[in-house]
C-alpha cells in the first residue's frame, strides 16, 4: 500500500479503516512527518492497537491545531429599537407575574408600552414561544419587542411564528360584581381600612378570593401601597390569614410594577 | 492552564458551603471505588435517595441513618470513616452492602447534615473501639468473635497480607496506605491493559460491528474500569458511546475517541515516566481522587473572580456544574466543580454575572483550572463590567495551547467577541479573524441571536471537540445564562437505555 500524500489523506484512511475494521482493509503507511516518525519508533501489538495510535496522534494534532474558518457575512441586523430596555426589576416583576399571578401579565405588557420602554432582548424569545397561541398577548409582546421580534420570527420560524389560537387562551374577564366595584371607588385609606376590617372578622373570606384579586388589580396605583400595608396587617385571623397575605403580596407586586414601568 | 479532562464522576466539589457541597467529605467516586462490583455500585447509586433514609446524620467519625427497605423495620445502617467499617442490619452477606454504600454517596454529596449520633451507632463504635486495630492480628479473630463489625475490602485485604508476609518478616512492612496504592496502582494498570485490549478488538472488527451499536457493549467496558477504580475513563468511554450513530460522520467522531481513550491508557500505565504535571493529569482522566484537603494546601491565587459561564450535564444521574471563573487582575481562568444527586437541587453559590473575592486553590495537573474555593473575602455581588474578549483566531490559539499540554481535553472556556451568522443553513460565530461552528443548536439559540441583534456581542463558550457551546452572553450591561441545565442530553440517552 501507498503512504498517504498528507495528513488529512491519512485521516480519511484511519476513519475508513476505523469503520470498516483493520482485519478488512489493513493500515495505510502515514505520510512523512510525525504520523511516521510514530510508526517508525512504535511496534504495536497489532493493527487494531497500530491504528489506535496513528488515530490519537492524528486527532491531537487536528484538535490542538484548530483554527477558525473564514470569515462569514454577517446577518443583516435587527433594526435599532430606540426605546431604552425596562429595568431589571421590572424583569423581576414579570418574572413573579408569570410564576404567581397571571393576572397582572396584561397590565405588566400595557404599561411597558405606556412607560415607552421596550422587552429586554432575551425575553423576547421565551415571550413569543409562551404566546404562540394567545393571539392577543402575541400582540402585546410584538408590540413591547418592536423591530427585533419581527426580525426574529423571520430568522426562527418553526419556534416563533403565530399558531392557530388555543381554546385554552384567556379572554378579558367580565367587570367587577357592583358590590365588589363599589371598594374600588373608596378612597385608599378607606379602602384599605375596609379590607383590612373584613379579612380580620373574617367577613371576607377565601370564597371571594378571586373577586378581591380582580379588586386589587383595579384600584388606582396610588391606594396599593396603603392596601399592602394594612392587609399585611390584616393577616391576624386564622381563616383569612392567608388569603390576606396573598392579597398583600399582589398589591406589593402591582404597586412596584407600576413604579418601574410607568413614568 | 488547563481543565481537568471531564472529571469522572462522581467527584469533589468544587463550592463549600452551597447545597450538594461536599466539603471535607469524600468524592463520591471514592465510594463507589469501594463497591465490590459495577452492580454494586449501581444498587449503592439506586438506594441513595433521600426519601428512602431517615434520622440520616454524620460528624467528625461516623455516618449513620434507617434505610426503609422492603422488611417491616427499617434497616440500621452506620460507617465509620477513618478505616473505612461498615454496619447495616440488612440481610446481606455483601460488604459494604448497597445501604451503606447509598448512604456514603448521599453524604458525600452533602445531602446528609451533621447531628448528634443515635443509639445504635455509639453502641457500635465503643465496641469497635474496645477492639484490636485491624492491622494487628488479633484484630481477625477479634471480628471471628463479632460479625457486627465490618471492616472495608481493602482493610480485609491488608489484614490477609500481613498474615502472609509474617513468615518473610519483610524490614519494615509497607503501611496499609502504601500498600492499598499499590494495590489500586495495579488494579488501574491491570484495568487499563484490558481496555485497551478491547479498544484494539473494537477498531480490528469495525465500528459498525452489531455490538458497538448496544450501549451494553460499551457499559460493560465502563463497568470493567470502575472494578479497576478507573472511573473517569469509565464515563469517558460511556459518553463515547453515546456519539454511535449519531448524525453524519459519526464514525469519526468515536473513532477520534477512542484513540484518546487509547492514548490516556497509555500514559496511564506509564506514569513514572511522565512529568509530574502531566503525571497528575493522566491520574485525573483516569479517575485517581486527590483529596480536597491536599488541594485547600497548596497555594492560593486570591483575585477578584468573575463568574463567566456555567454548564450542567448529568452522568450516572448525577448532575455536574460547572461554573468558570475568571481572575479580574490575574485574567487567569479557572473551573469550581460542583455535584448533586439527581432530582436534588444543585449548587446556586455563583451565578452568572457576579463577582466574588476569595482564595481559589488550583489540583494539580498540567494547566489544571479546576479549582476549591477556600477563604471568600467578598461574597458574590452582580458584576456589570463584561469579561475581556478575544478574537476568534486568538481564542483557537487560547484552545491549541491548552490541548498541546493535555491532549485530552474535553473543554476549554473562551469568551470571543463574535456575531451569530448563518453559514449555509448552519449557525457560526464570525467576526474578522474567521468563524466557529455551534455544537448543537442549544434551546436558547434564538435568545442568543435576539440579544446580538445579528451583530458582535462578546460570548463566553466552551470548545468542546464538535465547535463551541454558548454559555453565556454579555450585552446591556450584564450578563444572560445561557448554559445547558440539567444534562437535558444525557437525560434522552437514559429515557433510551431504560
Amino acid at each position: 500500500m501507498t503512504a498517504a500524500a498528507s495528513l488529512a489523506d491519512h485521516w480519511e484512511a484511519l476513519a475508513a479503516g476505523g469503520l470498516l475494521g483493520t482485519d478488512r482493509r489493513g493500515l495505510v503507511p502515514p505520510p512523512p512527518g510525525p504520523a511516521a516518525h510514530l510508526a517508525e519508533h512504535r511496534v504495536p501489538a497489532g493493527s487494531g492497537e497500530g491504528l489506535l495510535d496513528q488515530v490519537a496522534l492524528l486527532t491531537a494534532l487536528r484538535r490542538a491545531g484548530v483554527r477558525p474558518g473564514p470569515p462569514r457575512p454577517l446577518l443583516l441586523g435587527a433594526p435599532v429599537d430606540d426605546r431604552p430596555p425596562c429595568s431589571e426589576r421590572a424583569v423581576a416583576v414579570l418574572g413573579d407575574i408569570l410564576a404567581e399571578w397571571p393576572v397582572l401579565l396584561d397590565e405588566w405588557l400595557a404599561a411597558l408600552l405606556a412607560g415607552g420602554k421596550r422587552l429586554p432582548a432575551d425575553l423576547v424569545v421565551p415571550l413569543l414561544g409562551r404566546f404562540r397561541a394567545d393571539p392577543r398577548r402575541r400582540a402585546a409582546v410584538m408590540a413591547g419587542a418592536g423591530s427585533l421580534a419581527d426580525w426574529l420570527v423571520e430568522l426562527f420560524p418553526t419556534q416563533l411564528v403565530a399558531r392557530r389560537p388555543s381554546p385554552a387562551a384567556e379572554s378579558p374577564l367580565p367587570p367587577l360584581p357592583p358590590d365588589i366595584a363599589r371598594l374600588a371607588e373608596l378612597d385608599g385609606p378607606v379602602l384599605a381600612a375596609t379590607l383590612a376590617e373584613g379579612l380580620a372578622r373574617a367577613e371576607l373570606t377565601n370564597r371571594l378570593r378571586p373577586l378581591l384579586v380582580r379588586l386589587v388589580c383595579t384600584v388606582p396605583a396610588g391606594h396599593l401601597a396603603p392596601c399592602a400595608a394594612a392587609l399585611h396587617r390584616a393577616g391576624t385571623h386564622p381563616a383569612t390569614m392567608g388569603l390576606a397575605l396573598g392579597l398583600a403580596e399582589l398589591a406589593t407586586l402591582r404597586h412596584t410594577m407600576i413604579q418601574e414601568l410607568l413614568p | 492552564m488547563t481543565p481537568s479532562p471531564d472529571p469522572s464522576l462522581p467527584a469533589t466539589s468544587a463550592a463549600p458551603g452551597g447545597p450538594g457541597v461536599v466539603e471535607g467529605r469524600w468524592p463520591v467516586e471514592h465510594v463507589v471505588a469501594l463497591a465490590p462490583t459495577a452492580a454494586a455500585a449501581a444498587a449503592a447509586r439506586q438506594a441513595a435517595v433521600p426519601a428512602s433514609w431517615r434520622a440520616a446524620g454524620c460528624d467528625d467519625v461516623a455516618v449513620w441513618g434507617l434505610f426503609t427497605g422492603s422488611g417491616a423495620e427499617p434497616y440500621e445502617t452506620c460507617v465509620e470513616l477513618a478505616e473505612p467499617a461498615f454496619r447495616c442490619s440488612c440481610p446481606s452477606r455483601r460488604t459494604p452492602c448497597k445501604h451503606a454504600l447509598g448512604l456514603l454517596i448521599l453524604w458525600a454529596l452533602g445531602q446528609v447534615a451533621a447531628g448528634a449520633r443515635p443509639v445504635f451507632v455509639g453502641h457500635w463504635l465503643a465496641r469497635r473501639a474496645a477492639r484490636p486495630a485491624v492491622d494487628d492480628p488479633r484484630g481477625a479473630a477479634a471480628r471471628e468473635a463479632d460479625p457486627e463489625v465490618e471492616p472495608s475490602p481493602a482493610a480485609t485485604r491488608t489484614t490477609t497480607r500481613a498474615r502472609g508476609d509474617d513468615q518473610v518478616a519483610p524490614p519494615p512492612p509497607p503501611g496499609p496506605a502504601d500498600q492499598r496504592a499499590a494495590e489500586r496502582a495495579a488494579r488501574v494498570a491491570s484495568g487499563l491493559a484490558e481496555l485497551d485490549r478491547w479498544l484494539a478488538d473494537a477498531v480490528r472488527g469495525g465500528l459498525t460491528a452489531p455490538e458497538l451499536a448496544r450501549y451494553a457493549s460499551w457499559d460493560a467496558a465502563a463497568a470493567r474500569l470502575v472494578d479497576a477504580q478507573a472511573p473517569a475513563l469509565a464515563n469517558r468511554v460511556k459518553r463515547v458511546g453515546g456519539l454511535v450513530g449519531v448524525g453524519a460522520g459519526w464514525h469519526e467522531a468515536v473513532l477520534a475517541e477512542l484513540g484518546i481513550v487509547h492514548l490516556i491508557a497509555e500514559a496511564g500505565r506509564r506514569l513514572p515516566h511522565l512529568p509530574d504535571d502531566l503525571a497528575d493529569s493522566v491520574r485525573t482522566a483516569v479517575g485517581w481522587t486527590v483529596r480536597q484537603a491536599d488541594v485547600l494546601g497548596r497555594a492560593p491565587e486570591t483575585d477578584r473572580w468573575c463568574v463567566v459561564g456555567r454548564s450542567d450535564t448529568l452522568e450516572d444521574r448525577i448532575v455536574v456544574r460547572r461554573v468558570w471563573v475568571r481572575g479580574e487582575r490575574t485574567d487567569a481562568w479557572a473551573l469550581l466543580l460542583s455535584f448533586s444527586a439527581y432530582g436534588q437541587s444543585v449548587d446556586e453559590r455563583f451565578q452568572v454575572g457576579e463577582a466574588f473575592e476569595a482564595d481559589l486553590h488550583r489540583y494539580p495537573g498540567r494547566g489544571e483550572l479546576r479549582c476549591v474555593v477556600g477563604v471568600v473575602h467578598r461574597e458574590p455581588q452582580r458584576d456589570p463590567v463584561p469579561p475581556l474578549t478575544s478574537s476568534l483566531a486568538g481564542a483557537c490559539d487560547q484552545i491549541g495551547a491548552a490541548l498541546a499540554g493535555v491532549p485530552w481535553l474535553e473543554r476549554w472556556p473562551v469568551t470571543v467577541l463574535a456575531a451569530p451568522t448563518l453559514d449555509h443553513g448552519r449557525w457560526v460565530l464570525s467576526d474578522h479573524s474567521g468563524s466557529l461552528p455551534i455544537a448543537g443548536l442549544p434551546a436558547d439559540w434564538p435568545s442568543v441571536v435576539a440579544l446580538s441583534g445579528g451583530r458582535p456581542v462578546a460570548v463566553t463558550a466552551e470548545w468542546t471537540p464538535a465547535g463551541l457551546v454558548p454559555l453565556a452572553l454579555h450585552a446591556e450591561g450584564r450578563s444572560v445564562d445561557l448554559g445547558p441545565r440539567g444534562g437535558f442530553h444525557e437525560r434522552r440517552r437514559e429515557r433510551e437505555r431504560t
